[in-house]
């Protein structure tokens, strides 16, 4: 809680450098003459100090009123809300594509380390890593978008902006516009957790459970099921837990490229605009979920890992 | 751990042959490495590229052909071209090569800024405990929790917007970055000086009356290096990304200079037809990341055995 409030404090203080502050959008506009300006200062309260209009705005915002967003036209909550499911269908696919993905991966080449397909898998890993999103993005639309794929007799090719095609709701227009975008915001994480997975679980098989297990004479396929993959995933937990503020925040650079109405791209257009009550809104909501599931993380390793006391 | 630390009452080295003996020890792991060493290579042409850009390009990167160019980019090894041109009729070899220098300039300075911060304010936290660390790790808190991406953004906008231009320069943009990069570094400062300051060296050192910054920065800080390195390696190619980032969503790095990002962000609405715009300065960016990321793991192997 005091973590959330000075991080409040210096956004608030940060924001507030910007000339004009929270009517810079007003100030781009000509038919607002300075008189008006001076009154719509008077009436927001912008002419007394900024730590006076801080806790103005804190004071609204513990009732749960996040202000009024300017590039919107509505409530910085309505505008959230109205985002909050399109973020919440691509996060959502692309964390469980990637977690099906990374987990079996870092499994397969933690069970058969030094092979082929373990170095095969460690260098998509870097390539995952060091890949540039937007050029990523880019180079996807430019194959499956621009040209698409002609073969057997068919032109294979996938949407490269929006959601849907049509207002009615159509599940297989909605899959295709999802697979693009999953893609890109799945390689990096498939990246991760597969190495984070291959190392989690080469150090459990090393473990003397497991060698007693395999002592007793059980099959491979038991050990590693039954034993061995679940206390890998412990670890996996964590760092699953600290993406997860990511769900929510969207992506700002993928959803750009695709044309994607989330969250991202809530938060690009607020900037552009300068629509000071949505970018803090927008900050204060991501951060807030940082610190929480920082928190979740914690307990939720202290809860499976019953050897890690907090004292 | 235990089992590499030296049993006591073995005779140990000279100091001087020990140093000389590790360090060939950290060549070996290093080579043994199989890829670290290639991306190592690669990052000194590259960086031999960028130096001597002036010399070796093939045209001033700002030069527009006008004798050939129609207005569409020109395609790879038209008019003497070889990898094309851009939009506006401008040599995109010469611009890579110059891209280059503004990127891995940008990265290298900025990871320097993030590591003095990092290092000072990580080991002032560990070396004196108390209250100073508090304050200084809820600080980093507050950098960490906040989104990096979204807060870059504001901050560049801010500040292009303050500084009354639309153009942002590259050292603010090393500022802004360097500023919020540090908390990583920071904590990894203070973990090891929390158990380096119990020492006996440090001890001796305490009781010999030397002053703390001379503990700190002449008995402590040398031997709190290594991650440090690692870490510094991994975060140049992640400025460079964050770099490029921001320059393709039109907050980093201003046209007509050229950046690996902005190349890429004039390069989208001519990708139908001109793919080659798009493609080069991407690849550019993977390379320049995938070698920096190599070395580092290279690096974490030879200096560090035990963090694998």
């Amino acid at each position: 809680m005091p973590l959330l409030l000075l991080i409040s404090i210096i956004l608030y203080a940060i924001l507030s450098q910007a000339p004009g502050g929270p009517l810079t959008p007003y100030l781009q506009n000509p038919h607002i003459t300075e008189a008006d300006i001076a009154r719509l200062k008077h009436n927001l309260g912008l002419d007394q100090p900024v730590y006076i209009q801080y806790l103005h705005w804190l004071s609204h915002v513990v009732r749960g009123d996040f202000g009024y967003s300017t590039s919107n036209s509505m409530s910085v909550m309505d505008a959230i809300s109205d985002r909050m499911p399109a973020t919440l269908e691509l996060m959502g696919s692309a964390m469980i594509v990637s977690l099906l993905i990374g987990v079996s991966m870092g499994i397969y080449s933690a069970l058969r380390p030094y092979s082929f397909v373990d170095y095969a898998v460690t260098t998509f890993a870097f390539f995952g890593q060091s890949m540039p999103v937007f050029w990523f993005a880019l180079m996807l639309q430019l194959i499956f978008a621009v040209h698409g794929f002609e073969g057997f007799g068919y032109r294979f090719a996938l949407p490269s902006a929006g959601i849907a095609d049509s207002d009615s709701f159509d599940l297989g227009d909605r899959i295709r516009h999802l697979v693009l975008p999953t893609v890109v915001l799945s390689l990096l994480y498939v990246a991760q957790w597969s190495r984070f997975m291959r190392s989690s679980m080469l150090e459990v098989v090393k473990t003397d459970y497991i060698r007693t297990a395999s002592a007793k004479g059980l099959s491979r396929r038991a050990i590693v099921f039954k034993h061995a993959f679940k206390n890998a995933l412990i670890p996996l937990v964590t760092v699953i837990a600290l993406s997860m503020p990511i769900l929510v925040g969207g992506a700002v650079v993928t959803e750009s490229i695709f044309a994607w109405p989330g969250m991202g791209r809530l938060f690009i257009n607020a900037l552009q605009q300068f629509d000071f009550a949505l970018l803090m809104g927008y900050l204060m909501l991501t951060s807030l979920l940082v610190v929480f599931f920082n928190l979740v993380a914690d307990v939720a390793y202290a809860w499976l890992d019953p050897r890690v006391k907090y004292s | 751990m235990a089992a590499t630390l030296p049993l006591q009452g073995q005779p140990q080295p000279a100091p001087e042959a020990e140093f000389k003996e590790s360090r060939n020890k950290v060549w070996k792991r290093f080579r043994k490495h199989r890829i670290a060493p290639v991306g190592a290579v690669v990052l000194i042409l590259l960086a031999l590229v960028a130096i001597f850009a002036n010399f070796i390009t093939p045209a001033d990167p700002n030069f527009i052909d006008q004798a050939h160019w129609n207005g569409e980019p020109l395609a790879p090894g038209v008019a003497g071209h070889l990898l094309g041109t851009d939009e506006d009729g401008r040599d995109l070899l010469a611009r890579l090569m110059f891209g280059a220098r503004i990127s891995l300039t940008v990265a290298i300075v900025t990871v320097i800024l993030e590591v003095a911060i990092g290092t000072v304010l990580g080991a002032v936290a560990g070396y004196y405990g108390g209250w100073v660390d508090f304050v200084l790790m809820r600080l980093t808190d507050v950098v960490l929790s906040i989104p990096l991406l979204p807060l870059l953004l504001v901050l560049t906008a801010i500040v292009a917007a303050t500084s009354n231009k639309a153009a942002l320069g590259p050292i603010s943009i090393v500022l802004i970055i360097g500023l919020l990069q540090w908390p990583a570094v920071a904590r990894i400062e203070r973990a090891l000086f929390l158990s380096l300051r119990e020492r006996e060296y440090a001890e001796a050192a305490r009781a010999l009356g030397n002053p703390d910054s001379r503990i700190i920065f002449r008995h402590l800080l040398p031997n709190a290096v290594a991650p440090i390195i690692v870490q510094a390696t991994l975060d140049i190619a992640n400025v460079i990304i964050l770099e490029s980032t921001l320059s393709f969503l039109g907050f980093g790095i201003q046209p007509p200079t050229a950046s690996w990002g902005n190349m890429l962000a004039n390069a989208t609405s001519n990708m139908t037809i001109a793919p080659w715009v798009a493609i080069f300065p991407g690849l550019c960016i993977l390379i320049t990341v995938l070698a920096i990321n190599y070395l580092g793991d290279g690096l974490r192997d030879a200096l560090d055995p035990n963090m694998r």
